[in-house]
């Protein structure tokens, strides 16, 4: 039986609405979006070398809050996949939620309600195997199909 | 799937870039995959008949047009009365199912903020698939031919909000689900229901059903004009 609870997202304390996009100067905790084992990640790099990261843009970054690794004793054997990012580990990531709005060539505009990413490895594959929420449509134009694939709703 | 969309998708696939969209083998394959949430529909689904490219309406004949005296500059006055001419003629081509009746303010059919709306979109009229996003009407932007809606809802879990171009030639259909009155008292906006989601009447969560019946509405609607 998967343990669903434990992979639900933690909701962002965080008052402050942050409608800028994800920069290096002003580190601001995203959300993960997958089930890799990280739960709240900051951008520490922008690797198109753009000032600000948007919308499908690969960032480096450090896991803030990953879930607890399970000791051998904990739950029924097998059901928790281990957890492939722990706290302090640097990885990459794509950005696949932003609360800054982003306009699409017909004129429309999306934002959402946070900041979200799905943890990626150094060539370019998700870490998790699994999305869980919607994800913006501006992933499949830059060329994320595998995440977009996963993903249960894009919008 | 059958053999003819099969064959529309492999040529379709041939002939556009690189937005080639196969099916996802991982989430085929994969055993954990199986068990989680329903993946989003396959994309390739039928997108219809590509559209023409977009003419808007012939230009009307006469319209309240204010022409300066050819040799003094126009003054304020003037200069908004021609603005205004200029952006009622490019609404009145631009408007083919009679839109801007929801939008003008003290028209009998106008929307306020609070109603629930559907909008369908096309990203491409070579390849009109058709894309709904139904929510809360949260704003009402008057801007002449730039008018523009944001529309609220959540989306697993999430807030997201879209802003549309009304008179844009890509929202194909902006349909009232639920009209609601007396939210946002006279004003344009109700920004404040993003911190008070359930200040509104209706429940977020209803509209998921209101755009399910309103496919089946549209779906027995073509079906019926396929049959007469």
């Amino acid at each position: 039986m998967l343990q669903l609870k434990s992979l639900a997202k933690v909701t962002a304390p965080t008052q402050s609405s942050h409608l800028f996009a994800l920069t290096t100067d002003d580190p601001f905790p995203n959300q993960v979006i997958d089930n890799s084992g990280a739960l709240v990640v900051e951008c520490i790099n922008v690797l198109s070398g753009a000032r600000f990261a948007h919308l499908g843009d690969e960032i480096v970054c450090v896991v803030k809050r990953a879930r607890p690794v399970p000791t051998a004793t904990s739950g029924p054997k097998g059901t928790q996949a281990a957890p492939k990012v722990k706290k302090g580990e640097v990885h990459r990531a794509l950005i696949v939620r932003t609360r800054k709005e982003n306009r699409r060539l017909d004129g429309t505009f999306v934002r959402f309600d946070d900041n979200a990413v799905v943890m990626l490895n150094k060539q370019g594959q998700p870490l998790g195997n699994r999305v869980m929420g919607v994800i913006a449509a501006e992933c499949r134009q830059k060329r994320w199909a595998k995440i977009v694939s996963m993903a249960p709703k894009v919008v | 799937m059958s053999i003819r969309t099969f064959h529309t998708l492999f040529t379709r696939s041939i002939r556009c870039h690189h937005q080639v969209r196969c099916p996802p083998t991982s989430s085929v394959l994969s055993v954990s995959s199986r068990n989680y949430a329903k993946k989003a529909a396959a994309q390739e689904e039928d997108a219809g008949a590509p559209l023409g490219p977009f003419y808007p309406k012939p230009a009307p004949l006469t319209l309240n047009r204010v022409d300066p005296p050819p040799d003094t500059l126009p003054d304020w006055k003037e200069q908004k009365t021609l603005m205004a001419s200029i952006a009622e003629e490019a609404r009145l081509r631009h408007d083919f199912d009679n839109r801007s009746e929801l939008f003008r303010k003290g028209s009998p059919d106008e929307v306020e903020p609070g109603s629930v709306l559907l909008i369908e979109q096309i990203a491409s009229r070579s390849r009109p698939r058709k894309q709904v996003f139904a929510g809360v009407l949260i704003a009402i932007r008057r801007k002449g031919i730039a008018t523009n809606i944001v529309v609220r809802n959540y989306v697993l879990g999430t807030g997201v909000e879209m802003e549309f171009y009304v008179y844009s030639p890509m929202v194909t259909r902006i349909k009232v689900l639920k009209r609601i009155t007396g939210i946002a008292q006279g004003g344009d906006d109700i920004y404040w229901l993003k911190d008070r989601p359930h200040a509104s009447p209706l429940a977020f969560s209803k509209i998921d059903e209101m755009v399910i019946r309103d496919r089946e509405a549209e779906k027995r609607r073509a079906a019926g004009a396929a049959s007469a």
